[in-house]
């Protein structure tokens, strides 16, 4: 809608806006189990470099091709990217007022964090199998 | 982006100070108050008050009566019920945002300073414009919505449903009373304003969810399934703390996104 239309748009049909988008319900339980299934394999990431510590380079890779680990590993790496980028996605709808920039903002950072997750996931995978 | 300074022309500027208490009285007190007057196109100004509180009654709204009966009459502020009813007196008191009827001038120390509710335009001195924050109560549609035939005598609801709207202590969501401290103490209706609907309309939102009459639960809580319209909620929670009537609009907006979920599985 122009804004030459707004001037003129009663405070009702300003506030009800372009409506609802259906959205945002699935974000939201997502943030949170997300949030949720990272919290363990923190701890788990935590003692496992507390174990490799000192460790050759060689040990490091025999480690991570045990299924348990490198599978550990994908999961916390998917589920730390994911949970970050839902909540980068809220701080740019925050903050950002031109809807043009916000859109083009959120698709950036999907993508950039999309690149980071499948090259992480793709390191892993090349040492572990 | 989200404003983080005030733009030139609301930078407040120092006012005048009147001393309007008589030689030798012995509760004198300062109001700060923010004025603007959008005729006179000049910056808003901190004037400041001086009087004796001997003259006034115990609140807040006493004294501003009584600088605007006394000393200042062209100073501009809604009050009605004097009680914390009407929700009219709705300000920033100290930084807080309280019902100036509700609020004993004697839990202040030093001087006082009263600025409208934050981030609202002003149309002038402390009285906000409220058409935005109205047109969004109006259109979540706060009234009873039912397609069954009306009964030919009330609709019947039980002790335990009507408290879920009056809550065991009074203090359910219908004891709402639109004053807006809520929604104007909550950073992201700052930020969001025109699409979030903020605390005091969620709240409302849910009275109308949670009524065991209403037959459009579910129409509402379409209408409220956008990531802004409920979900700049971040759950910061100024909103209840500001709460002059001591209700709770958080829990209102969890209950809201409790049910959304729920109606997933």
């Amino acid at each position: 809608m122009s804004e030459a239309n707004k001037k003129f748009q009663s405070p009702l049909g300003k506030a009800r806006g372009l409506g609802s988008t259906g959205e945002g319900a699935h974000h939201w339980l997502m943030e949170r189990v997300t949030s949720i299934a990272i919290t363990p394999l923190v701890f788990w990431l935590i003692w496992s470099m507390i174990e490799l510590r000192g460790k050759s380079y060689w040990e490091f890779t025999q480690w991570l091709t045990l299924p348990w680990n490198a599978a550990l590993l994908i999961m916390f790496i998917i589920g730390v990217f994911w949970h970050s980028v839902m909540g980068l996605q809220v701080v740019i709808e925050d903050y950002t007022t031109s809807h043009a920039k916000k859109l083009l903002l959120i698709i950036a950072v999907k993508i950039a964090f999309a690149f980071m997750g499948i090259a992480s996931v793709f390191s892993i995978l090349k040492i572990a199998l | 982006m989200a404003e983080f300074t005030l733009p030139k022309n609301s930078k407040i500027m120092p006012g005048k100070k009147v001393d309007a208490a008589e030689k030798g009285a012995k509760r004198k007190k300062t109001f700060k108050i923010y004025r603007y007057d959008p005729d006179t196109g000049e910056n808003p100004k901190l004037d400041e008050f001086t009087i004796d509180l001997d003259n006034c009654g115990p609140m807040i709204l006493d004294a501003i009566i009584h600088i605007k009966n006394d000393v200042d009459s062209t100073l501009a502020f809604r009050r009605s019920c004097r009680e914390g009813i009407c929700g009219s007196c709705a300000m920033n008191i100290d930084g807080r945002n309280r019902l100036a009827c509700l609020e004993p001038i004697a839990g202040h120390s030093g001087d006082i300073k009263i600025t409208p509710l934050p981030h609202m335009p002003v149309v002038k001195d402390l009285v906000p414009d409220l058409t935005h924050v109205y047109a969004q109560y109006n259109s979540i549609e706060p009234w009873l919505k039912t397609d069954t035939q009306a009964p030919s005598r009330e609709r019947l609801q039980s002790p335990e449903d009507a408290n879920k709207l009056n809550g065991d202590d009074g203090r359910g969501p219908s004891a709402c009373i639109l004053c807006f401290c809520c929604s104007t103490s909550c950073p992201s209706y700052w930020w969001n304003a025109e699409k979030f609907l903020g605390p005091a309309i969620l709240l409302n939102a849910w009275r109308w969810i949670a009524d065991s009459r209403d037959e459009a639960a579910g129409e509402r809580l379409d209408q409220l399934e956008d990531p802004f319209k409920l979900y700049r909620c971040h759950t910061i929670m100024n909103c209840t703390e500001s709460c002059p009537k001591g209700l709770n609009p958080a829990k209102a907006i969890a209950e809201i996104k409790k049910l959304m979920v729920e109606r997933k599985a």
